[in-house]
C-alpha cells in the first residue's frame, strides 16, 4: 500500500483483527504520523459491521478533543461506506507489555511515575468525559524513555455526552473490572481498576488473576481477591499493595473517585521514601506534585504543568551556592521548591525567599535588561527548578501565557506594595 | 487647565485605558505617582490583579486628552494568542513602572 488516505506509507506498522496501521509522513505538517486503516472486510462484516464501525466512529469522534502530554493525540480521521481511517500521533516506542514480563521489570519507583502519568491523563479524559474502558499494558506506549506514556486506543471509549447505548463484550478481560465483565454498565471507575491490573503487572510480572477461559476469569475477577504485590516482589511497599488494592476495589464505590485521587496517593507513597536510593534524583511524579503545590502554578492546567516538568532542570544545590550573580547575563529563571535563598545586592540583605518564590525572573521579564541586578545565593541546601528562556519560548502558547500570567500577578503584587509605600506617611 | 477625574481609588475596574493623546496623571492617598504620556495605558492593575479588581490609585485626565478604553469583558473574549500579546506589553509596562518605583523608594 502506498498511501493511506492521502497520507504516503513509510512502513507497515502492525496488524489487529479489525484494523491495520501503518507509519507516514504527514506532508503538510512535515511530521510521521501513525494511520490505523480499518479492513473494508470489517465494516461489511454481516454480524459484526455495525459495532466496528460505531467502535471505530468512537475513536475517530475524538480527534482533536483529548489534547494531554501523556494520550497519544488523534489528528485526523475520515470514515465512508467502506473505508475508515484515523490519524494519530506516532510514538515510536513501544507498549508497556515489554515491562510487564518477570525478567523486563522496571524499578518500583519508575513504575510508580508511569502510573502516575495514566492517572492524570485519565482524569483529563474523565473530566471530558470520556471513559476509555479499555486499558490495558498493550495500549500504554512509550517514547524513547519508558517513562516518556501515551494512552491510546480511544477505539472503545464512552463518551458520557453522547446518549448512545453502551457496547459489551468488548475489551480485554484480563484487565476489565468486575462491573464490565458482568456486561453491566460502567462508568470512568472501570479505567481506575484497569490500571490497578497494569500496575499490579508492572511491579509483579504476573497478572492478578490468571483465568483459563472467560468464565474462569469472570469467577476470579469478581469474587477472588489477589495476593498483594509484596508477596511476589518483595521490595514492593505495603503503601503500594493498599494502592493497588484500592484501585481494585470490586465495588466501584469503594475504589478511588477519580484520577486525582488515585495520583495523590501514588505521590504520598513517593514522598513517603519509596525506593530511598533514588531520592536523590527527581521523578516526573515529583516534580508534578512540587509544581502542583505552588501558587504560582495554580491557574496552569494539567498539560501546561506537564510541560514545565519536562522544560525545567531540576537540581539538588547545597547551602551557600550562589545561583545568579549580580552583573552577569540571565538566559534563565529559578523557582524554589525547597529551602531558602537570600538576594542581594553589593553584599547587602535584600529579602530571603522561601519555597514557591520565584527568582532572576526579571531576566525573562525585561527585553531589554538581560543582566541581573542582584545575587541569590542558597541559605539551605534547597531544590530548585532552573527554567531557561530559549526552552521556554518552544513552549505553547498556553504554556507561555499561564506563566506570563502569574509573573505578571506577582509584578502587580509589587508595584501595588510599592505604590502603597511611596504614597503613605 | 482644566481636568477631570477619571477613576477612583476602590472603584471597581472593569475596563482599562490606553492613552492615545494628551496627560494623565496617576496619585493615590492625593500624592502623585505618575504623570503618563501618550502610548501608555492605565487602569490595568485590576484587570491584570488575581484578586483585587478594585481601583489601587485616582486617574486624573487632562480634559484634551483621548482615551481609548477596553471593558476587560471584551478581552477576555479575544483569542488567546491575542490576550498573550496585550499580556506581554502590560509586563513590560509593569516592569517598567516597579523599577522606577524602586528607584524612587531606594532615594536615588
Amino acid at each position: 500500500m502506498e498511501h493511506v488516505a492521502n497520507y504516503p506509507v513509510i512502513r507497515k506498522l502492525g496488524e489487529g483483527a479489525t484494523s491495520e496501521v501503518f507509519l507516514c509522513q504527514d506532508p503538510f505538517r512535515n511530521r510521521q504520523v501513525a494511520v490505523k486503516r480499518i479492513f473494508p472486510e470489517s465494516l461489511r462484516d454481516p454480524a459484526r459491521g455495525r459495532i466496528f464501525r460505531k467502535l471505530f466512529f468512537t475513536e475517530a469522534s475524538l480527534a482533536g478533543k483529548l489534547d494531554h502530554p501523556h494520550i497519544a493525540q488523534i489528528y485526523d480521521a475520515g470514515i465512508g461506506e467502506d473505508s475508515g481511517y484515523i490519524v494519530m500521533e506516532y510514538v515510536p516506542g513501544g507498549t508497556m507489555e515489554r515491562f510487564c514480563a518477570p525478567e523486563n521489570l522496571l524499578p518500583v519507583d519508575e513504575v510508580v511515575n508511569i502510573v502516575f502519568k495514566c492517572t492524570r491523563a485519565l482524569a483529563y479524559a474523565h473530566m471530558l468525559g470520556v471513559t476509555h474502558r479499555d486499558i490495558k499494558p498493550g495500549n500504554i506506549l512509550y517514547a524513547a524513555e519508558p517513562a516518556d506514556v501515551r494512552i491510546s486506543d480511544f477505539g472503545l471509549a464512552l463518551n458520557v455526552g453522547a446518549e448512545t447505548t453502551q457496547i459489551t463484550g468488548v475489551g480485554s478481560p484480563a484487565y476489565m473490572s468486575p462491573e464490565q465483565i458482568r456486561e453491566e454498565l460502567v462508568d470512568h471507575r472501570t479505567d481506575l481498576y484497569s490500571l490497578g491490573v497494569v500496575m499490579y503487572q508492572m511491579l509483579t510480572g504476573q497478572l492478578p488473576f490468571k483465568g483459563t477461559n472467560k468464565f474462569s476469569m469472570i469467577y476470579q475477577i469478581t469474587q477472588y481477591d489477589p495476593a498483594p504485590p509484596s508477596s511476589i516482589r518483595g521490595e514492593v511497599p505495603g503503601s503500594l499493595d493498599r494502592i493497588v488494592r484500592r484501585a481494585m476495589q470490586k465495588d466501584a464505590a469503594k475504589r478511588y473517585h477519580s484520577g486525582d485521587e488515585f495520583a495523590q496517593e501514588l505521590i504520598e507513597a513517593l514522598r513517603a521514601g519509596l525506593g530511598a536510593a533514588h531520592r536523590e534524583t527527581f521523578g516526573d511524579a515529583d516534580k508534578f506534585a512540587a509544581l502542583r503545590a505552588m501558587r504560582f502554578f495554580t491557574p496552569f492546567a494539567d498539560p501546561e504543568l506537564w510541560e514545565v516538568v519536562e522544560k525545567g532542570i531540576w537540581e539538588r544545590v547545597p547551602a551557600g551556592s550562589a545561583l545568579v550573580r549580580e552583573g552577569e547575563p540571565g538566559d534563565f529563571f529559578c523557582l524554589l521548591v525547597e529551602g531558602e535563598a537570600r538576594v542581594t545586592k553589593n553584599r547587602k540583605l535584600l529579602t530571603v525567599l522561601g519555597p514557591g518564590e520565584c527568582f532572576g525572573e526579571m531576566a525573562y521579564l525585561s527585553l531589554e535588561r538581560r543582566e541581573r541586578g542582584a545575587t541569590v545565593t542558597t541559605a539551605k541546601d534547597s531544590h530548585v527548578v532552573r527554567i531557561r528562556i530559549a526552552d521556554l519560548e518552544k513552549a505553547t502558547v498556553a504554556c507561555r501565557s499561564n506563566v506570563d500570567r502569574a509573573f505578571i500577578g506577582i509584578l502587580v503584587e509589587r508595584l501595588n506594595l510599592a505604590n502603597t509605600r511611596l504614597t503613605s506617611g | 487647565m482644566l481636568k477631570r477625574r477619571s477613576m477612583k481609588e476602590g472603584e471597581p475596574g472593569d475596563y482599562f485605558c490606553i492613552l492615545a493623546q494628551g496627560e494623565v496623571k496617576i496619585s493615590k492617598h492625593g500624592k502623585l505617582l505618575n504623570v503618563l504620556r501618550a502610548g501608555e495605558p492605565f487602569g490595568e492593575m485590576a484587570y491584570l490583579s488575581r484578586k483585587e479588581h478594585a481601583r489601587g490609585a485616582d486617574v486624573t485626565v487632562a480634559a484634551e486628552a483621548s482615551i481609548i478604553s477596553v471593558p476587560t469583558r471584551r478581552l477576555d473574549q479575544a483569542s488567546e494568542s491575542c490576550r498573550h500579546k496585550f499580556d506581554r506589553a502590560f509586563m513590560e509596562i509593569l516592569v517598567e513602572r516597579l523599577s522606577n518605583a524602586n528607584l524612587r523608594l531606594s532615594g536615588v
